[in-house]
């Protein structure tokens, strides 16, 4: 009996930059799974490749970066064997996205409304005016009280939260099974972030979708996250239940980021700061944290750690951990 | 969408055309009586008795202060009567030559405007589409090259090539579109040909920075990400918010456009009112440059107007 294959499986993502003469590693070999129904936390410094990662996954990239991997399932359909076409044809009504900054995801020259016709006539073949119907009821489930306004509205006459709205209205429409959302609540003001999440984990819920939740706010992970994946300088260093990885965090790394994120929260006068330079120079070998790290040991600097089993469905990439 | 303008930014837009319109009329008398040459001579020949070019000044006032002519021709203008030639056939209605001529004039800018925008559609896109790759560096080689020629060089290079040495099209001579418009098209090629290619080469080249800009903004990357068709994106993601700086280039261009028909009309022999001012200018025949001139200003102010239209309507944040 075969079980049925997670809805996503990424295994070993490697993603460089063409710069100059130089290639620019931003995410090296990254492996994560999401099941069903499940939202999966991203979290980490600034840098440390999470958007490039979603892009990756959605093949949204500009032409100068390089994506490989060993794979990546859809539900059990290799993704990197599908060319431009076949793909495109995925995007939106199986894998989706929302970005951070919801002014800019708009075309300036065009309405809400010509944005929500096409976002529906994407996933069927609506006639005639009856996208309006829909349109207006979609922009309902993402509590905008006057429909009729904000699809006559340019993005230049609405606020950043209403966009946001509008735009998971959008996503919404293709009822796509995994969604990625990159941050998609850093530029909004604390009470229109609350509401935006809101809305994110009840259309989850409603369209049984997944979520890919990329974020650096550990108070907004713990909320809306069941697995917790910590990445560092392209790399994920700690992966498991929300729960875990945030009350009990294996590898020191996120333990440091949990410890900075507490004392913010807390306004404490002493500030556990990070020691170094977040995306300094990555070692070529060891562990990419070791020169920052407060537990590093003689090995660290030249041995790679591999993911270690620290708990139930919970793995750290650290030599504290013995295998 | 076309938005409505408000009345108040139409008739403020009015009262600055006015205001150029007088100012480069007065430009061009005052410069024109300030240079050599006499109309009586260039009417009557070297040889003309002097009794013979009082009498010429006199019919024409042209003994009178300077301001007082000034102040006579544009209040007749003002009134649409342009008054009579000087030179062509020893006093013709100037409102009849202009009326005959202009549809010439405006048919070869209209169609060198055409075949600037088609050209550099085409070229904008492949060269910003294959952005680095050969055919963006051989189609931004050509522009350049486009831009840095002069069009009565370019004309002499058409008229060698295309006319003389392959026959396809006729050197000199026009067919005027009110009696033919297929001759007309025939005709005008070349002539229209040697405007657009330094505009072409322009647009070409705003059209790609334009593009390039736009293709790697957010809301392109968005509708990506819906699975929108590439051809799709293209248009109304990209190339539709590259337009905006596109439309205002061309609307900076179209003075070149009037110039460049004033030398080509002369090269090609084309009736048209850059040709006429051109002799007329020779001629010294004062009231008809006055009146070319104010033609050639009316249009690039028109034209100039229907383009902000065009912007604003392109651009919902004006307004
Ligand atoms: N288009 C690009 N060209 C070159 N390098 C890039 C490009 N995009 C990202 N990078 C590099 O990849 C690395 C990872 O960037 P990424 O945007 O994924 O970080 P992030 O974790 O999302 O950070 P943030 O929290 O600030 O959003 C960075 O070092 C960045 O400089
Ligand atoms: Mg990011």
């Amino acid at each position: 009996m075969n079980a049925s294959p997670p809805l996503l499986e990424v295994m070993n993502l490697r993603t460089s930059f063409a710069v100059g003469q130089r290639r620019v590693k931003a995410v090296r070999g990254v492996s994560f799974t999401i099941g069903d129904e499940e939202v999966l936390g991203l979290i980490g410094e600034s840098g440390s490749g999470k958007t490039v990662t979603g892009m990756s996954l959605l093949r949204l990239l500009p032409d100068h970066a390089a994506i490989e991997a060993d794979a990546i399932r859809f539900r059990g359909d290799e993704l990197t064997a599908h060319d431009e076409e076949s793909f495109r044809k995925l995007r939106g009504v199986q894998l989706a996205m929302i970005f951070q900054d919801p002014v800019g995801s708009f075309n300036p020259a065009k309405t809400i409304g010509w944005h929500l016709e096409h976002a529906i006539l994407r996933r069927s073949e609506t006639d005639g005016k009856a996208w309006r119907a829909e349109a207006e009821s979609l922009l309902q489930d993402v509590g905008i009280r006057a429909p009729e306004r904000v699809l006559s509205s340019y993005p230049h006459q609405l606020s950043g939260g209403m966009l946001q709205r509008a735009l998971i209205a959008m996503v919404i429409a293709l009822r796509p099974a995994l969604i990625i959302a990159d941050e998609p609540t850093t530029n909004l003001d604390n009470l229109v972030e609350r509401q935006i999440l809101e809305l994110i984990r009840v259309h989850q819920r409603r369209l049984k979708a997944s979520v890919l939740f990329v974020t650096h706010d550990l108070a907004i992970a713990e909320d809306i996250c069941d697995r917790i994946a910590v990445m560092y300088a392209g790399e994920i260093v700690e992966i498991g239940p929300a729960d875990a990885v945030l009350r009990n965090p294996q590898h020191p790394y996120a333990a440091c980021l949990l410890q900075t994120s507490i004392s913010l929260a807390q306004r404490q006068e002493y500030l556990f700061e990070l020691a170094g330079e977040p995306g300094g120079k990555i070692p070529d070998e060891g562990c990419a944290f070791a020169g920052r790290c407060p537990k590093v040991m003689p090995q660290c600097r030249t041995i790679h750690p591999d993911m270690r089993a620290v708990g139930p469905d919970h793995q750290a990439r650290c030599l504290l951990h013995g295998d | 969408m076309a938005r409505a303008i408000s009345i108040g930014r139409v008739s403020s837009r009015l009262g600055g055309v006015a205001l150029l319109a007088l100012l480069g009329s007065a430009t061009v008398f005052f410069v024109m009586r300030a240079g050599q040459g006499d109309p009586a001579i260039a009417v009557l020949g070297d040889q003309a008795t002097p009794e013979a070019i009082a009498a010429f000044h006199k019919k024409w006032m042209l003994d009178d202060p300077l301001v007082i002519q000034f102040w006579r021709w544009l209040s007749s203008a003002v009134m649409g009567d342009f008054g009579l030639s000087m030179t062509v056939a020893g006093g013709t209605p100037i409102m009849g030559l202009i009326g005959s001529r202009l549809p010439n004039t405006l048919f070869i800018g209209a169609y060198a405007l055409v075949i600037a925008v088609s050209v550099s559609l085409f070229a904008g896109t492949i060269s910003a589409l294959r952005h680095g790759k050969f055919t963006d560096t051989a189609a931004t080689s050509i522009a350049v090259l486009g831009i840095s020629m002069p069009d009565f060089w370019l004309s002499y290079v058409l008229v060698y090539g295309l006319a003389l040495g392959l026959g396809v099209f006729p050197s000199y001579g026009f067919t005027p579109p009110a009696q033919s418009l297929t001759g007309a098209l025939y005709s005008g090629f070349l002539p229209a040909l040697a405007i657009a290619a330094p505009m072409a080469a322009a647009f070409t080249r705003i059209l790609r920075t334009a593009l390039l800009e736009t293709l790697y903004r957010d809301h392109v990357r968005v509708a990506r990400s819906l699975g929108y068709r590439d051809a799709f994106v293209f248009i109304h993601f990209v190339l539709r918010n590259a337009l905006i700086p596109y439309v205002t280039v061309i609307g900076l261009q179209i003075r070149y456009l009037l110039g460049g028909t004033v030398v080509v009309e002369r090269i090609f022999g084309i009736p048209g009112v850059g040709a006429l001012m051109v002799d007329a200018a020779f001629g010294r025949d004062y009231p008809l440059v006055q009146a070319c001139a104010l033609t050639f200003l009316l249009s690039v102010l028109l034209v100039n107007f229907v383009v902000d239209l065009i912007c604003a309507a392109l651009n919902p944040r004006q307004n």
